[in-house]
Protein backbone atom coordinates (compact mmCIF):
# COMPACT_ATOMS: atom_id res chain seq x y z
CA UNK A 1 0.00 0.00 0.00
CA UNK A 2 1.60 3.22 -1.02
CA UNK A 3 2.16 5.45 2.24
CA UNK A 4 0.83 9.27 1.89
CA UNK A 5 3.46 11.65 1.22
CA UNK A 6 3.43 14.57 3.96
CA UNK A 7 2.99 18.31 2.52
CA UNK A 8 6.67 18.65 3.14
CA UNK A 9 7.84 15.51 0.68
CA UNK A 10 5.92 16.61 -1.78
CA UNK A 11 7.53 20.00 -1.61
CA UNK A 12 10.77 17.98 -1.94
CA UNK A 13 9.04 16.27 -5.50
CA UNK A 14 8.09 19.52 -6.93
CA UNK A 15 11.53 21.75 -6.21
CA UNK A 16 13.00 17.92 -8.31
CA UNK A 17 10.67 18.91 -11.42
CA UNK A 18 7.67 16.54 -10.39
CA UNK A 19 4.64 18.81 -10.65
CA UNK A 20 2.10 16.18 -10.29
CA UNK A 21 2.96 16.48 -6.74
CA UNK A 22 1.81 20.30 -6.59
CA UNK A 23 -1.29 19.27 -7.94
CA UNK A 24 -1.97 16.96 -4.83
CA UNK A 25 -0.38 20.05 -2.78
CA UNK A 26 -3.80 22.44 -4.88
CA UNK A 27 -6.04 19.33 -3.90
CA UNK A 28 -5.42 18.98 -0.33
CA UNK A 29 -5.30 22.96 0.61
CA UNK A 30 -7.63 24.54 -1.94
CA UNK A 31 -10.84 23.88 0.29
CA UNK A 32 -9.40 25.54 3.47
CA UNK A 33 -7.86 28.16 1.61
CA UNK A 34 -10.84 28.67 -0.30
CA UNK A 35 -12.81 28.91 3.30
CA UNK A 36 -10.40 31.54 4.63
CA UNK A 37 -10.94 33.84 2.42
CA UNK A 38 -14.21 33.45 2.16
CA UNK A 39 -14.42 34.66 5.58
CA UNK A 40 -12.55 37.94 4.86
CA UNK A 41 -14.01 38.82 1.46
CA UNK A 42 -17.36 37.26 1.22
CA UNK A 43 -17.53 37.42 -2.34
CA UNK A 44 -17.33 33.66 -3.47
CA UNK A 45 -15.90 34.73 -7.01
CA UNK A 46 -13.62 37.16 -5.26
CA UNK A 47 -12.32 34.95 -2.80
CA UNK A 48 -11.54 31.93 -5.56
CA UNK A 49 -9.41 34.45 -8.29
CA UNK A 50 -7.10 34.85 -4.48
CA UNK A 51 -6.80 30.94 -4.12
CA UNK A 52 -5.87 30.88 -7.45
CA UNK A 53 -3.62 33.32 -7.09
CA UNK A 54 -2.00 31.92 -4.14
CA UNK A 55 -1.08 28.77 -5.31
CA UNK A 56 0.05 29.75 -8.57
CA UNK A 57 2.75 32.30 -6.59
CA UNK A 58 3.74 28.96 -4.50
CA UNK A 59 4.36 27.02 -7.46
CA UNK A 60 6.15 30.59 -8.91
CA UNK A 61 8.10 30.88 -5.06
CA UNK A 62 8.50 27.65 -4.11
CA UNK A 63 12.37 28.08 -3.73
CA UNK A 64 11.52 30.39 -0.83
CA UNK A 65 9.92 28.25 0.91
CA UNK A 66 12.14 26.90 3.75
CA UNK A 67 10.20 24.17 5.36
CA UNK A 68 10.60 26.64 8.84
CA UNK A 69 6.39 26.60 9.03
CA UNK A 70 4.16 23.98 7.53
CA UNK A 71 3.58 24.73 3.89
CA UNK A 72 -0.12 25.17 4.97
CA UNK A 73 0.64 28.07 7.14
CA UNK A 74 2.94 29.76 4.31
CA UNK A 75 -0.08 29.24 1.71
CA UNK A 76 -2.02 30.76 4.20
CA UNK A 77 0.18 33.82 4.46
CA UNK A 78 -0.10 34.15 0.87
CA UNK A 79 -3.46 34.03 0.17
CA UNK A 80 -4.15 36.74 3.75
CA UNK A 81 -1.34 39.29 1.55
CA UNK A 82 -3.27 38.25 -2.16
CA UNK A 83 -6.13 39.18 -0.53
CA UNK A 84 -4.67 42.56 1.22
CA UNK A 85 -3.93 43.32 -2.54
CA UNK A 86 -6.91 42.98 -4.09
CA UNK A 87 -8.89 44.72 -1.63
CA UNK A 88 -6.27 47.52 -1.34
CA UNK A 89 -6.60 47.84 -5.10
CA UNK A 90 -10.35 48.05 -5.02
CA UNK A 91 -9.95 50.81 -2.27
CA UNK A 92 -10.98 48.96 0.39
CA UNK A 93 -9.66 47.44 3.73
CA UNK A 94 -9.71 43.56 4.03
CA UNK A 95 -10.94 43.78 7.66
CA UNK A 96 -13.34 46.21 7.54
CA UNK A 97 -16.57 43.76 7.56
CA UNK A 98 -18.34 46.94 7.40
CA UNK A 99 -17.08 46.95 3.61
CA UNK A 100 -17.84 43.60 3.04
CA UNK A 101 -21.56 41.82 2.01
CA UNK A 102 -22.83 39.52 5.43
CA UNK A 103 -23.06 35.57 4.22
CA UNK A 104 -26.02 34.71 5.86
CA UNK A 105 -27.13 31.21 5.24
CA UNK A 106 -30.58 31.69 3.46
CA UNK A 107 -32.06 28.34 5.51
CA UNK A 108 -31.50 29.84 8.91
CA UNK A 109 -34.23 31.49 10.88
CA UNK A 110 -32.84 35.13 12.03
CA UNK A 111 -34.90 36.87 14.45
CA UNK A 112 -34.62 40.19 14.97
CA UNK A 113 -33.18 40.52 18.45
CA UNK A 114 -30.09 37.79 17.34
CA UNK A 115 -29.74 39.94 14.16
CA UNK A 116 -29.29 42.99 15.90
CA UNK A 117 -27.05 41.45 19.00
CA UNK A 118 -24.86 40.02 15.86
CA UNK A 119 -24.47 43.35 14.49
CA UNK A 120 -22.98 44.66 17.46
CA UNK A 121 -20.66 42.22 18.14
CA UNK A 122 -19.85 42.66 14.52
CA UNK A 123 -19.44 46.27 15.05
CA UNK A 124 -17.24 45.60 18.48
CA UNK A 125 -15.30 43.17 16.12
CA UNK A 126 -14.67 45.88 13.41
CA UNK A 127 -13.38 48.42 16.26
CA UNK A 128 -10.14 45.86 16.87
CA UNK A 129 -7.11 46.47 15.21
CA UNK A 130 -6.38 44.72 12.51
CA UNK A 131 -3.96 42.32 13.85
CA UNK A 132 -5.82 41.09 17.01
CA UNK A 133 -9.00 40.67 14.24
CA UNK A 134 -6.50 38.26 12.30
CA UNK A 135 -5.68 36.22 15.26
CA UNK A 136 -9.26 36.23 16.60
CA UNK A 137 -10.27 35.45 13.35
CA UNK A 138 -7.69 32.66 12.74
CA UNK A 139 -7.81 30.95 16.23
CA UNK A 140 -12.31 31.00 16.60
CA UNK A 141 -13.38 30.58 13.21
CA UNK A 142 -10.20 28.41 11.15
CA UNK A 143 -9.15 26.70 14.87
CA UNK A 144 -5.65 27.45 14.19
CA UNK A 145 -3.08 26.81 17.22
CA UNK A 146 -1.10 29.77 18.21
CA UNK A 147 1.95 28.20 16.45
CA UNK A 148 0.00 28.19 12.98
CA UNK A 149 -1.11 31.55 13.48
CA UNK A 150 2.15 33.07 14.37
CA UNK A 151 3.63 31.77 10.78
CA UNK A 152 0.66 32.98 9.10
CA UNK A 153 1.24 36.46 10.12
CA UNK A 154 4.68 36.16 10.57
CA UNK A 155 5.26 37.24 13.78
CA UNK A 156 6.79 35.30 17.53
CA UNK A 157 4.77 32.99 18.97
CA UNK A 158 3.59 35.06 22.00
CA UNK A 159 2.86 37.64 20.28
CA UNK A 160 0.14 36.04 18.29
CA UNK A 161 -1.13 34.39 21.51
CA UNK A 162 -1.03 38.48 23.07
CA UNK A 163 -2.99 39.58 19.97
CA UNK A 164 -5.43 37.00 20.49
CA UNK A 165 -5.87 37.92 24.26
CA UNK A 166 -5.92 41.06 24.03
CA UNK A 167 -9.21 41.05 21.45
CA UNK A 168 -11.55 38.47 23.49
CA UNK A 169 -10.59 40.21 26.68
CA UNK A 170 -11.65 43.49 24.66
CA UNK A 171 -14.78 42.08 23.17
CA UNK A 172 -15.30 41.04 26.86
CA UNK A 173 -15.25 43.95 28.63
CA UNK A 174 -17.50 45.74 26.41
CA UNK A 175 -19.89 43.22 25.61
CA UNK A 176 -20.29 42.95 29.67
CA UNK A 177 -21.35 46.10 29.67
CA UNK A 178 -24.58 45.12 27.06
CA UNK A 179 -26.24 42.68 29.76
CA UNK A 180 -28.67 44.92 29.83
CA UNK A 181 -29.72 44.21 25.49
CA UNK A 182 -32.91 42.52 25.51
CA UNK A 183 -32.39 38.74 24.56
CA UNK A 184 -28.58 38.91 25.23
CA UNK A 185 -28.87 35.80 27.76
CA UNK A 186 -30.83 34.30 25.15
CA UNK A 187 -28.70 34.36 22.37
CA UNK A 188 -25.70 33.70 24.34
CA UNK A 189 -27.23 30.42 26.02
CA UNK A 190 -27.79 29.40 21.87
CA UNK A 191 -24.58 30.48 20.68
CA UNK A 192 -23.13 28.62 23.63
CA UNK A 193 -25.15 24.94 22.76
CA UNK A 194 -23.88 25.92 19.02
CA UNK A 195 -20.32 26.18 20.34
CA UNK A 196 -20.32 22.52 22.32
CA UNK A 197 -21.54 21.04 19.28
CA UNK A 198 -19.54 22.18 16.39
CA UNK A 199 -16.56 22.12 18.14
CA UNK A 200 -16.35 18.27 17.84
CA UNK A 201 -17.50 18.40 14.06
CA UNK A 202 -15.12 21.48 13.46
CA UNK A 203 -12.42 19.24 14.44
CA UNK A 204 -13.01 15.97 12.52
CA UNK A 205 -13.61 18.25 9.39
CA UNK A 206 -10.16 19.46 9.93
CA UNK A 207 -8.97 16.02 10.05
CA UNK A 208 -10.17 15.15 7.17
CA UNK A 209 -8.83 18.18 5.44
CA UNK A 210 -5.50 17.54 6.52
CA UNK B 1 -9.52 24.34 54.04
CA UNK B 2 -6.58 25.06 52.19
CA UNK B 3 -5.55 28.70 51.25
CA UNK B 4 -4.97 29.45 47.79
CA UNK B 5 -2.24 31.75 46.95
CA UNK B 6 -2.32 34.78 45.45
CA UNK B 7 -1.84 34.13 41.54
CA UNK B 8 -1.87 37.78 40.33
CA UNK B 9 1.58 38.04 40.44
CA UNK B 10 4.58 39.90 42.56
CA UNK B 11 3.92 43.16 43.77
CA UNK B 12 0.12 42.62 43.46
CA UNK B 13 -1.78 42.39 46.71
CA UNK B 14 -4.45 39.54 47.41
CA UNK B 15 -7.86 40.38 45.40
CA UNK B 16 -10.32 41.72 47.82
CA UNK B 17 -13.71 39.70 48.14
CA UNK B 18 -15.57 40.95 45.19
CA UNK B 19 -12.98 40.36 42.88
CA UNK B 20 -11.40 37.21 40.97
CA UNK B 21 -8.18 36.24 42.55
CA UNK B 22 -6.86 35.07 39.55
CA UNK B 23 -6.41 37.74 36.66
CA UNK B 24 -8.37 37.27 33.61
CA UNK B 25 -6.10 36.63 31.11
CA UNK B 26 -4.80 33.58 33.07
CA UNK B 27 -8.49 32.30 33.01
CA UNK B 28 -8.37 33.00 28.94
CA UNK B 29 -5.43 30.64 29.15
CA UNK B 30 -6.57 27.88 30.87
CA UNK B 31 -9.36 28.10 28.76
CA UNK B 32 -7.35 28.64 25.64
CA UNK B 33 -5.52 24.92 27.18
CA UNK B 34 -2.14 26.64 26.12
CA UNK B 35 -0.60 26.83 29.81
CA UNK B 36 2.99 25.80 29.39
CA UNK B 37 3.41 21.88 30.11
CA UNK B 38 5.92 22.26 33.05
CA UNK B 39 3.36 24.40 34.77
CA UNK B 40 0.79 22.26 33.77
CA UNK B 41 0.37 19.92 36.92
CA UNK B 42 1.07 22.62 40.06
CA UNK B 43 -0.75 25.42 37.96
CA UNK B 44 -3.62 23.79 36.77
CA UNK B 45 -4.57 22.08 40.29
CA UNK B 46 -4.40 25.35 41.53
CA UNK B 47 -6.52 26.57 39.05
CA UNK B 48 -9.05 24.06 39.63
CA UNK B 49 -8.86 24.83 43.13
CA UNK B 50 -9.45 28.63 42.95
CA UNK B 51 -12.93 27.44 40.70
CA UNK B 52 -14.00 25.07 43.32
CA UNK B 53 -13.57 28.21 45.77
CA UNK B 54 -14.00 31.65 44.38
CA UNK B 55 -17.42 32.47 42.61
CA UNK B 56 -16.04 35.47 41.19
CA UNK B 57 -13.38 33.50 39.56
CA UNK B 58 -15.79 30.56 38.21
CA UNK B 59 -17.87 34.16 36.64
CA UNK B 60 -14.92 35.56 34.85
CA UNK B 61 -13.96 31.78 33.56
CA UNK B 62 -18.19 31.29 32.23
CA UNK B 63 -17.68 35.08 30.58
CA UNK B 64 -14.76 34.55 28.67
CA UNK B 65 -16.80 31.31 27.21
CA UNK B 66 -19.05 33.45 26.80
CA UNK B 67 -17.82 35.62 24.38
CA UNK B 68 -15.69 32.72 22.82
CA UNK B 69 -19.19 31.22 21.97
CA UNK B 70 -20.78 34.23 20.90
CA UNK B 71 -17.57 35.56 17.91
CA UNK B 72 -17.88 31.59 16.86
CA UNK B 73 -21.57 31.80 16.39
CA UNK B 74 -20.60 34.71 13.72
CA UNK B 75 -18.94 31.98 11.68
CA UNK B 76 -21.47 32.03 8.62
CA UNK B 77 -18.88 30.95 5.87
CA UNK B 78 -21.01 28.75 3.75
CA UNK B 79 -18.90 26.38 1.29
CA UNK B 80 -20.09 25.14 -1.53
CA UNK B 81 -20.33 21.05 -0.92
CA UNK B 82 -20.04 19.69 -4.88
CA UNK B 83 -16.98 17.25 -5.18
CA UNK B 84 -17.83 18.49 -9.07
CA UNK B 85 -16.69 22.32 -7.92
CA UNK B 86 -14.01 21.67 -6.38
CA UNK B 87 -12.43 19.35 -9.46
CA UNK B 88 -13.49 22.33 -11.50
CA UNK B 89 -11.23 24.83 -9.26
CA UNK B 90 -8.39 22.41 -9.37
CA UNK B 91 -8.88 22.40 -12.71
CA UNK B 92 -8.87 26.10 -13.30
CA UNK B 93 -5.73 26.57 -11.09
CA UNK B 94 -3.60 24.44 -12.39
CA UNK B 95 -4.44 25.59 -16.08
CA UNK B 96 -3.03 28.99 -14.66
CA UNK B 97 -0.12 27.36 -13.75
CA UNK B 98 0.44 25.67 -17.31
CA UNK B 99 -0.28 29.47 -18.40
CA UNK B 100 2.11 31.12 -16.63
CA UNK B 101 4.98 28.38 -17.33
CA UNK B 102 3.94 28.69 -21.30
CA UNK B 103 4.62 32.64 -20.80
CA UNK B 104 7.91 32.75 -18.17
CA UNK B 105 9.00 29.22 -18.39
CA UNK B 106 9.48 26.92 -15.26
CA UNK B 107 10.76 28.33 -12.12
CA UNK B 108 14.01 28.17 -11.40
CA UNK B 109 14.71 24.96 -9.05
CA UNK B 110 17.42 23.50 -7.12
CA UNK B 111 17.40 20.26 -6.91
CA UNK B 112 16.95 19.46 -3.22
CA UNK B 113 18.37 15.73 -2.07
CA UNK B 114 15.99 14.52 0.88
CA UNK B 115 18.04 15.23 4.34
CA UNK B 116 20.19 12.46 5.43
CA UNK B 117 17.64 11.30 7.73
CA UNK B 118 15.42 10.92 5.44
CA UNK B 119 17.59 9.01 2.91
CA UNK B 120 18.62 6.31 5.50
CA UNK B 121 22.63 7.16 4.71
CA UNK B 122 22.63 8.54 7.75
CA UNK B 123 21.74 5.31 9.81
CA UNK B 124 24.71 3.80 8.01
CA UNK B 125 26.88 6.56 8.38
CA UNK B 126 26.02 7.06 11.96
CA UNK B 127 27.03 3.15 13.03
CA UNK B 128 30.06 3.56 10.79
CA UNK B 129 31.39 6.98 13.36
CA UNK B 130 30.22 5.18 16.34
CA UNK B 131 32.20 2.16 16.08
CA UNK B 132 35.44 4.32 14.57
CA UNK B 133 34.75 6.14 17.58
CA UNK B 134 34.21 3.30 19.65
CA UNK B 135 38.13 1.51 18.18
CA UNK B 136 39.65 5.03 18.43
CA UNK B 137 38.45 4.98 22.29
CA UNK B 138 39.77 1.27 22.81
CA UNK B 139 43.03 1.99 21.26
CA UNK B 140 43.53 5.43 23.47
CA UNK B 141 43.13 3.38 26.15
CA UNK B 142 45.54 0.38 25.74
CA UNK B 143 47.65 2.61 24.61
CA UNK B 144 47.77 4.97 27.97
CA UNK B 145 47.88 1.88 29.96
CA UNK B 146 50.42 0.00 28.45
CA UNK B 147 52.59 -1.23 30.87
CA UNK B 148 55.95 0.31 30.73
CA UNK B 149 58.67 -1.97 29.82
CA UNK B 150 61.38 0.17 28.43
CA UNK B 151 60.87 3.07 30.91
CA UNK B 152 62.15 0.27 33.65
CA UNK B 153 65.23 -0.54 31.79
CA UNK B 154 66.46 2.58 30.66
CA UNK B 155 66.59 3.97 34.30
CA UNK B 156 68.12 0.92 35.54
CA UNK B 157 70.33 0.90 33.07
CA UNK B 158 71.46 4.26 33.69
CA UNK B 159 71.49 3.49 37.42
CA UNK B 160 73.39 0.51 37.08
CA UNK B 161 75.86 2.21 34.89
CA UNK B 162 76.85 4.54 37.31
CA UNK B 163 77.04 2.47 40.31
CA UNK B 164 79.16 0.02 38.56
CA UNK B 165 81.71 3.08 37.74
CA UNK B 166 81.31 3.78 41.55
CA UNK B 167 82.38 0.51 42.42
CA UNK B 168 84.79 0.17 39.98
CA UNK B 169 86.37 3.16 41.09
CA UNK B 170 87.23 1.51 44.13
CA UNK B 171 87.07 -2.28 43.54
CA UNK B 172 88.09 -3.16 40.02
CA UNK B 173 87.09 -6.52 40.32
CA UNK B 174 83.77 -6.13 41.15
CA UNK B 175 82.61 -4.41 38.10
CA UNK B 176 82.85 -7.67 35.99
CA UNK B 177 81.01 -9.35 38.77
CA UNK B 178 78.01 -6.38 39.10
CA UNK B 179 77.64 -6.77 35.08
CA UNK B 180 77.53 -10.54 35.36
CA UNK B 181 74.59 -10.15 38.03
CA UNK B 182 72.98 -7.09 36.21
CA UNK B 183 70.34 -9.19 33.99
CA UNK B 184 68.96 -11.59 36.44
CA UNK B 185 66.93 -9.18 38.85
CA UNK B 186 63.34 -8.50 38.09
CA UNK B 187 63.16 -5.44 39.66
CA UNK B 188 65.50 -2.26 39.87
CA UNK B 189 64.91 -2.32 43.83
CA UNK B 190 66.12 -6.01 43.78
CA UNK B 191 68.75 -5.74 41.87
CA UNK B 192 70.01 -2.20 43.70
CA UNK B 193 69.41 -4.06 47.42
CA UNK B 194 71.23 -7.40 46.31
CA UNK B 195 73.74 -5.67 44.82
CA UNK B 196 74.98 -3.21 47.51
CA UNK B 197 74.49 -6.70 49.71
CA UNK B 198 77.22 -8.19 48.30
CA UNK B 199 79.36 -5.40 47.75
CA UNK B 200 79.66 -3.91 51.44
CA UNK B 201 79.84 -7.75 52.74
CA UNK B 202 83.83 -7.73 50.54
CA UNK B 203 84.53 -4.65 51.34
CA UNK B 204 86.88 -3.39 54.27
CA UNK B 205 85.60 -0.83 56.43
CA UNK B 206 87.72 2.17 54.54
CA UNK B 207 86.75 1.43 51.57
CA UNK B 208 82.98 1.67 52.57
CA UNK B 209 83.50 4.50 53.86
CA UNK B 210 85.51 6.16 50.72
CA UNK B 211 82.71 4.43 48.82
CA UNK B 212 79.54 6.03 51.02
CA UNK B 213 81.73 9.13 50.64
CA UNK B 214 81.86 8.94 46.83
CA UNK B 215 78.07 8.43 47.27
CA UNK B 216 77.43 11.97 48.82
CA UNK B 217 76.08 10.36 51.91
Amino acid sequence: MNRTKSDLELVQDVKNGDRKAFSELVVRHQRSLLRLTLRFTREQALAEDIVQESFLKAYQKLELFEARASFKSWLYQIAMNTAKNKFRERGLDLMNIEDTQLGVDPGAEVGLVRENIQTALRAEIDKLPEKQRMALTLRIFEDLSFKEIAEIMACPYDTAKANYRHALLKLRERLESQDSVAGWDAFIGQAESAWDGAAPAASAQKEIEQ
Amino acid sequence: MKPFKNMRGPGRPAAPATESFVPAEKWLEHLEEEIEPQCLTDEKSDLEMVLKNSPEDLGVLESLKRVRAAVKSLDDVALPESGHYYDNLHAKIMAAIDDDIAMNGEPERKPQRAPLFKRGLFKQQAFGLAGMTMMIAILAFVGLNKPSVTTTIAPQASIEENFERKIASIDSRAGARFAHDMGSFESEEDFLTESAAQRLKQLSSAQADAMFRSLGR
